[in-house]
């Protein structure tokens, strides 16, 4: 008996706990921005961009060597105590706002997605098209991830489909990785590369803008089209 | 006291479950409704861009004034462009789409054909005027049938999550919703379209599927692999087994191959008919490069000769991760001809061959009976930008954008730190297109 009651309060207890941790959750991260700071100590560009506007609007007048020192700890407190900011001498986000510059994430310029540069076929489209093959034929070979990309880049080209890369991706319904949020998968260095080869002109399907798996497909009418190929378990259609 | 710690428990429990579920409840109705928003605000958007094209058109109809109709005709390209951006984002099943879309494209691209051919002086002919009537036609047909699913849209029976729901579900044939439905119809009946063959990319006789000009006999499987050993190089193989078959318009044999050097296994695809290779994909991974791409290129340019492809000459070409791929177009006499157009892939470490792809060449190839052009080349320099600093220049034939091929003049040259093309109708003396060439640390682009 005594252990039954036990048993009960350590549930009890125990869905609390769970609970408890999910409320939390949910408010937290609504509310959940990484900061940057610049502060007294640091080098680089950031200080110097500060350093610039300072001197300009008059709050500073040491040297812009890029070096954030006493001037600019002064400076900045000036700046802010102006600005009707938290004067801590520290230059975060809502001081970099109100001076009008971002700190971005770092001075590195690091990042693996680079953006996609509109019209031309950039490095953004390589990264954005090797995301739909890792989330759609991951564990396909290498062949069927080539064919998925020329499925999407044939798509582009046709008139009945959407005319951009991520139209075409994004199109709602269009592909089962995008509705369940595979796509947002880092694409390993296979999908990467399949991706360039499509983009490079490679097609192994010459001119599919369907595939679908056998095992899965219900619709009748893909049923319907004309098999080009069929590479693992995706068969390849126009 | 202590039997009501157990109850207590449990009641305190009960509401703090109960805030849960509230909470994750209304943080879902948040979710639905905003993209129920944009899903109803691409649908109004493509009611009122079709509303436009079909005010465009009629306008067009009756318009005298040149200057006008390229503004009418530039209007219709940019509305219909947008209301097939606007379709596409519609959370519709692609069936129930794809005739609707098709229609938007090609009038989008119609009328920009039109447009240019309009700005260079030219009148409507007669046939161009007609294929315009019936577009306005299906146009109208197609804004009244939109017209009737906004009023169900605006009295709130549409509800586009459910539409996702089926979509999702993919529910029998049959059991479906009344925006489907309806653009069901809309395909079925409304849009009757001319075949519209002009100068474009989406032109009826640029969407039949390519076909490979290759004459000769039907080979068999085996034949096909020893060819594919040869191309690959006799020396290189390991292993050989059957790959994937292409069928439809341009029929393979797929041949895998493994080599002994470790970038394999080859994907190789070869015609049916003629026995062709089509194109090579290799799978193996790129090793760390040690040679320039001018070396790489020279490879390429050797691999190609001995495969029986003489008289190609490389054009462009990019490097990622240790491979090159290089671009050649055939030469015919001093003539470049672009659309005949071969890629061949080198790995920058060992310098073998990893890829190839001759869809375009096999297709385009042909004996051209290339004209003496009616310009001199002095008479085409002159009708260059005096901006551009040319650098180079020689006969060239490109590809049209609806597929067909010009001969041009091909000028080369600067504009302060920018590298252009310029390509001039060595007959008509029309400036038929501008690249600009994009030298990158990974090799020469050209947009």
């Amino acid at each position: 008996m005594k252990t039954k009651q036990r048993l009960l309060v350590i549930t009890v207890l125990l869905t609390l706990f769970i609970c408890t941790v999910m409320i939390v959750e949910n408010t937290r991260s609504t509310q959940k921005a990484e900061e940057t700071l610049v502060y007294w100590g640091m080098y680089g560009d950031k200080v110097f961009e500060i350093q610039q506007k300072l001197k300009q609007w008059g709050y500073y007048d040491g040297p812009i060597d890029g070096y954030y020192g006493a001037a600019t700890f002064d400076a900045v407190k000036k700046f802010q105590a102006k600005n009707g900011l938290l004067v801590d001498g520290t230059v975060g986000n809502q001081t970099a706002a109100a001076m009008g510059i971002s700190l971005g994430t770092s001075s590195s310029g690091g990042g693996t997605a680079p953006p996609s540069r509109g019209g031309s076929r950039g490095e953004g489209d390589v990264y954005l098209l090797a995301k739909a093959v890792h989330g759609e034929a991951r564990g396909e070979p290498y062949l069927g991830k080539v064919a998925v990309a020329a499925v999407i880049l044939n798509r582009v080209a046709d008139p009945r489909f959407p005319d951009t890369i991520a139209g075409v991706i994004y199109q709602p319904g269009a592909f089962t990785a995008v509705s369940d949020g595979q796509i947002n998968l880092t694409p390993d260095e296979e999908s990467l590369r399949a991706a360039r080869d499509a983009l490079n002109g490679w097609d192994p399907t010459y001119g599919a803008v369907y595939y679908y798996n056998p095992a899965k497909a219900t619709s009748a009418w893909i049923w319907s089209r004309p098999v080009h190929l069929v590479i693992g378990r995706h068969h390849f259609a126009t | 006291m202590r039997r009501w710690v157990i109850p207590g428990l449990l009641l305190l429990a009960l509401i703090i479950t109960g805030a849960w579920g509230y909470n994750q409840y209304m943080q879902n109705q948040d979710y639905t409704t905003r993209t129920n928003n944009l899903y109803q605000k691409s649908f109004y958007e493509l009611v009122g861009r079709v509303g436009n094209i079909e005010s465009g058109l009629s306008k067009l109809m009756v318009t005298g004034d040149q200057g006008q109709t390229i503004v009418m005709l530039s209007d219709v390209w940019r509305q219909a462009d947008s209301a097939g951006s606007h379709l596409g984002q519609l959370p519709l099943r692609h069936m129930a789409l794809d005739n609707t879309s098709k229609f938007l494209s090609q009038l989008s691209d119609y009328c920009r054909y039109l447009t240019i051919k309009a700005g260079e002086g030219k009148p409507l002919t007669v046939d161009e005027m007609n294929n315009l009537k019936e577009l306005y036609n299906s146009c109208i047909n197609l804004s009244n049938e939109l017209r009737i699913l906004e009023s169900d849209v605006n009295t709130g029976t549409v509800s586009w999550q459910k539409i996702v729901d089926y979509g999702n579900k993919q529910l029998a044939e049959g059991t479906q919703d009344i925006v489907t439905r309806q653009f069901t119809k809309i395909e079925e009946n409304s849009i009757e379209y001319p075949t519209l063959i002009y100068d474009g990319p989406f032109s009826e006789t640029l969407l039949k599927p390519k076909k490979l000009n290759i004459t000769g006999d039907d080979i068999d499987y085996e034949k096909a692999e020893g060819i594919a050993i040869d191309f690959i190089g006799r020396d290189r193989v390991e292993r050989v087994g059957s790959g994937a078959e292409t069928m439809g318009s341009i029929e393979t044999w797929g041949v895998t191959i493994e080599t002994n050097d470790g970038e394999g296994p080859f994907h190789v695809s070869v015609s049916k008919k003629g026995g062709k290779v089509v194109s090579v994909i290799s799978e193996g991974v790129p090793k760390k490069a040690t040679m320039s791409y001018k070396e790489a290129e020279k490879r390429a340019k050797d691999f190609l000769e001995k495969r029986g492809y003489r008289n190609m000459v490389p054009t462009y070409g990019q490097h990622n991760d240790g491979v090159a791929v290089i671009n050649f177009a055939y030469k015919d006499g001093d003539v470049i001809i672009y659309p005949d157009l071969i890629k061949v892939k080198v790995s920058l470490g060992t310098g073998n061959f990893m890829g190839f792809e001759a869809l375009n060449y096999l297709t385009a190839h042909k004996d051209r009976d290339l004209k003496e052009p009616k310009l001199s080349l002095e008479e085409a320099r002159k009708l260059v930008n005096r901006n551009l600093e040319i650098t180079s220049e020689r006969l060239a034939v490109i590809p049209s954008k609806g597929g067909n091929e010009i001969q041009c003049y091909e000028f080369k040259g600067k504009f302060g730190n920018d590298n252009f093309i310029i390509y001039i109708n060595a007959d008509t003396g029309k400036e038929e297109n501008i690249l600009k060439i994009l030298n990158t640390d990974n090799g020469t682009m050209v947009i």
